[in-house]
């Protein structure tokens, strides 16, 4: 009898054994990858960065800005990640102020010496010398001096003195003030600026140099421009932006959202730097003025500002984004045909605008009329499917995915070059999603073979998320974690 | 060698004087002569019994009072009782008739045809006086054919009728049963309801019948029972209790509840599994995600469910096909006669017979009656007396 119920009896053991085992089979080589916090690190994902190189993709990511002075560093090549960071903490004196814009450089050059995969991580004080801090993959901690006080007006604070204000308002666990901005080119030897809102002052660092070169600020439509650290209360500085031009030298982006004075609608300030210096057609060649000014005509144009290649070519193209709307602007053509100077120019779209880029909402996502100034602070460009053209990364992090609230996502979108057909490629969710995680806080391209893969921050849970696989095909299958 | 010779009289104390015949070629007796060739060697008054040797006699009661002399020959023969009674106002003389029948008991009508008006003139063995001439004799028992003889008897004449009586074409059926009440069929045809002590009793044609029985909660009966021409057979019907099947409806439910649970488990698992195939396809699946847990612990509750509802169905299926108590059954007692009486039979009790071999008696459980004790009159032989007696 149990001779002849036994065979029955394995059938169905391995029969039901195979109901739950199957979840097994599932959880092996999932498409998303979790990256965890490595420890001690508020908000970790909230801002990241990426510089690739010949050895594969250094991935940056940091905790909440101005709150944990800590990151971690991830090198990715493959994909089977290691799940520690190859480096974190980039902070031994604890007076360190990681900010909302970490900067990838490709090389930085410090005392002669080329260091690859490079980032700047914020402000703060190193070796008793305050500055922008940068950590290189080799180990290498340096600082970049900002400008001090001016002899000629010893009175007026300085940048400095605003990084000094904030490590001790830090140690007082106070509200900060300085909300520095960095941004850097792309290449290999890139041009470095920084900002801050609180002085409406920027600066930047010539390739290959460690000198801070100050720029002027801005007037009010129709004055003269003012003097350096004399514009107090405005926003110019609130985000900055460096693009690097088809026949040479940069273009650096300098926003001031919140308008000058009485009028609120956001301008960006364009700075035209040649061999180090700034170029302008001005009445004052001496004075670092900007080349143009590009009006928003809306409030917060400009409060989000990044760069990069989209497109097929040699221009560069630079987002602007008023938290709702991107407004995409090929920087040659900005470069080429200047706005206007005072920024009382053209209306929007008439120079250098290719397309607007919004929100999406899908099936599952949604959530995008409750968007107010965070669209395009995450932004990344990356070839998911490997095809050859770019695909622009937008992370939400206020999105509702499938009912569950602030769970975040990335949207995926196809830029047409000419601005004719922007549409929305698919989105990045993760299925483990909670209400609050926030994904899409940071976004990131990460090139793995022959297709990018994209990185997504989640503070919300204090990781990060790598995704494998793209529904749009082509090589984004490229992985034995995609079906 | 003597033999018996009883002279009785009515009315009786009659002076009687026998005469034997010393010379065998004496004339005949005459009353009142010298008779010679005649001697008497008894006298006395009737009742006269005398033991008297072989050889012919001559047997005179006197006259006395205001009756007749009344007179007669008689041979004593070797080996018999001779019986003479006389009629003394009358002068008459009977005739000797002895019935007999293989089975004893049976009723003996004279002269009196059905249906009979007399009582009986007695039960077989039986013999007695009769008057002489022409007769017709029944022979009446419970269960046989009713048998005839007619015949004619001579003064003096000693006859005896030996009747073989044949047995009925039918027999009757005494049911009674251990439970209340208990529908009975014969042959498919409900012949009446079974109460305690109102048995049924049924008049059947001799041969194999089929006993069908129900009652409730108890097993159906189906039986034969051989009812023998001319007897009573008594039955038991032994109904037992049907086996109880809560357990197994119990197990039967619980079963089904389980194996519910399993397929939606089942369900629920395979939704979770979908919904996490899609992700995994959507390229949105991580490790972490809770589903996988939750699609397991589905997994595991289903298949706990079909294992336990499947057991608990191979449980029930085995206690509703399982019986560990025997099937209804008849116990045939031993077929009797009916009883006899002058009447209608009674009505009869049916003896209570050994289970059938091989089988052990299925626990009676009808009402009993309680144990009791009596005190009841006894007819013994060495006396008469009360008896104490008990049931138990």
């Amino acid at each position: 009898m149990f001779r002849q119920a036994l065979p029955l009896l394995l059938i169905t053991t391995c029969t039901s054994c195979s109901w739950w085992s199957r979840f097994d089979d599932l959880k092996d080589h999932p498409p998303v990858v979790e990256m965890e916090n490595p420890g001690g690190i508020v908000g970790f994902g909230t801002t990241m960065a990426t510089v690739t190189t010949e050895v594969g993709t250094h991935l940056l990511v940091l905790g909440e800005p101005n709150v944990s002075p800590k990151g971690a560093t991830y090198r990715i090549t493959n994909d089977t990640p290691a799940t520690t960071p190859n480096a974190s903490g980039f902070c031994p004196t604890g007076r360190c102020l990681f900010g909302s814009t970490p900067a990838a450089l490709q090389t930085m050059l410090i005392d002669g010496q080329p260091h690859e995969a490079c980032f700047l991580l914020g402000v703060g004080d190193r070796d008793d010398t305050l500055g922008l801090l940068g950590h290189c993959s080799d180990g290498l901690d340096f600082v970049l001096p900002v400008p001090g006080r001016d002899e000629a007006h010893p009175t007026v604070k300085s940048p400095r003195d605003v990084i000094a204000e904030d490590l001790a308002l830090q140690s007082l666990d106070k509200l900060l003030i300085g909300d520095f901005k960095i941004a850097a080119s792309k290449d290999d030897v890139p041009l470095i600026a920084a900002a801050t809102r609180h002085l409406g002052a920027a600066w930047f660092y010539a390739p290959a140099t460690t000198v801070p070169i100050l720029l002027s600020p801005v007037a009010a439509p129709g004055l003269p421009l003012e003097d350096p650290f004399l514009t107090f209360g405005d926003t110019f500085g609130s985000e900055v932006a460096v693009v690097k031009l088809s026949e040479g030298g940069y273009l650096l982006a300098i926003a001031s959202p919140h308008g000058i004075g009485n009028d609120t609608q956001g301008r960006v300030w364009l700075y035209r730097i040649v061999e180090g210096k700034v170029v302008h057609d001005g009445p004052h060649p001496d004075v670092p003025a900007p080349m143009s000014c590009l009006p928003g005509f809306r409030h917060n144009f400009g409060i989000h500002m990044r760069s990069g290649k989209l497109f097929e070519g040699s221009s560069e193209q630079l987002f602007i984004s008023d938290g709702v709307t991107i407004s995409i602007y090929d920087a040659d053509d900005l470069a080429k045909y200047p706005p206007s100077v005072d920024c009382s120019g053209a209306p929007l779209g008439s120079t250098g605008f290719i397309t607007g880029v919004n929100c999406v909402e899908t099936a599952s996502v949604s959530g995008c009329s409750r968007i107010t100034n965070e669209f395009g602070r995450a932004l990344a460009i990356a070839d998911v499917n490997g095809d050859g053209s770019k695909e622009l990364v937008i992370g939400v992090p206020t999105l509702d995915v499938d009912g569950t609230n602030t769970a975040g996502a990335a949207l995926v979108y196809h830029v047409d070059p000419e601005g004719k057909q922007t549409r929305l490629l698919e989105t990045r969710i993760i299925s483990s999603r909670d209400s609050g995680d926030g994904l899409g806080s940071s976004v990131a391209a990460m090139r793995i073979g022959s297709r990018d893969v994209v990185v997504a921050g989640a503070p919300g849970l204090g990781s990060f998320f790598i995704f494998f696989c793209s529904t749009t095909g082509g090589a984004g299958h490229d992985s034995s974690r995609c079906e | 060698m003597k033999s018996l010779v009883m002279i009785e009289s009515e009315p009786p104390s009659a002076p009687v004087s026998v005469y034997y015949r010393t010379v065998p070629s004496a004339s005949p007796f005459q009353y009142g002569q010298d008779n010679p060739g005649w001697q008497r060697v008894a006298t006395g008054q009737t009742p006269f019994h005398a033991s008297l040797q072989l050889g012919r006699y001559h047997i005179v009661l006197e006259p006395f009072a205001d009756f007749q002399k009344s007179e007669t020959d008689i041979d004593v023969a070797e080996g018999h009782v001779h019986q003479f009674k006389a009629n003394l106002q009358q002068g008459e003389f009977l005739a000797f008739l002895r019935v007999t029948t293989p089975m004893p008991g049976a009723r003996i009508y004279v002269d009196d045809p059905p249906p009979h008006k007399k009582p009986p003139w007695g039960r077989t063995p039986h013999e007695g006086l009769i008057g002489v001439g022409d007769h017709t004799i029944w022979i009446v028992k419970n269960g046989f054919e009713t048998a005839s003889r007619a015949f004619s008897v001579k003064h003096g004449e000693e006859r005896e009728e030996l009747v073989e009586l044949i047995r009925g074409s039918k027999g009757t059926l005494h049911i009674s049963g251990n439970a209340s009440p208990i529908h009975v069929s014969v042959d498919g045809i409900p012949v009446g309801t079974f109460h305690p002590n109102s048995a049924i009793t049924i008049e059947l044609p001799a041969g194999k019948h089929e006993i069908t029985a129900t009652a409730d909660d108890r097993k159906d009966l189906v039986g034969q029972v051989d009812v023998p021409r001319g007897q009573v057979v008594p039955i038991d019907l032994v109904m037992v209790p049907t086996t109880p099947r809560g357990a197994a409806w119990t197990q039967a439910i619980v079963s089904a509840v389980f194996v519910g649970g399993g397929i939606a488990l089942k369900v629920q698992s395979d939704i979770v599994y979908d919904d996490i195939h899609t992700a995994k396809t959507n390229g949105s699946l991580t490790e972490s995600d809770e589903r996988y847990t939750k699609g397991k612990i589905y997994a595991y509750g289903s298949a706990a469910c079909f294992g336990v509802g499947g057991t608990l169905a191979l449980l029930s299926t085995y206690n509703f096909i399982k019986d560990p108590t025997p099937s209804s059954a008849i116990r045939v007692g031993v077929p009797h006669d009916y009883p006899d009486s002058d009447t209608a039979p009674p009505r009869l009790s049916a003896p209570r017979s050994p289970a059938p071999a091989g089988k052990t008696a299925p626990r009676t459980t009808s009402p009993v009656a309680p144990p009791a004790l009596a005190i009841v009159p006894s007819y013994p032989w060495q006396g008469v007396g009360l008896m104490l007696q008990g049931r138990f």
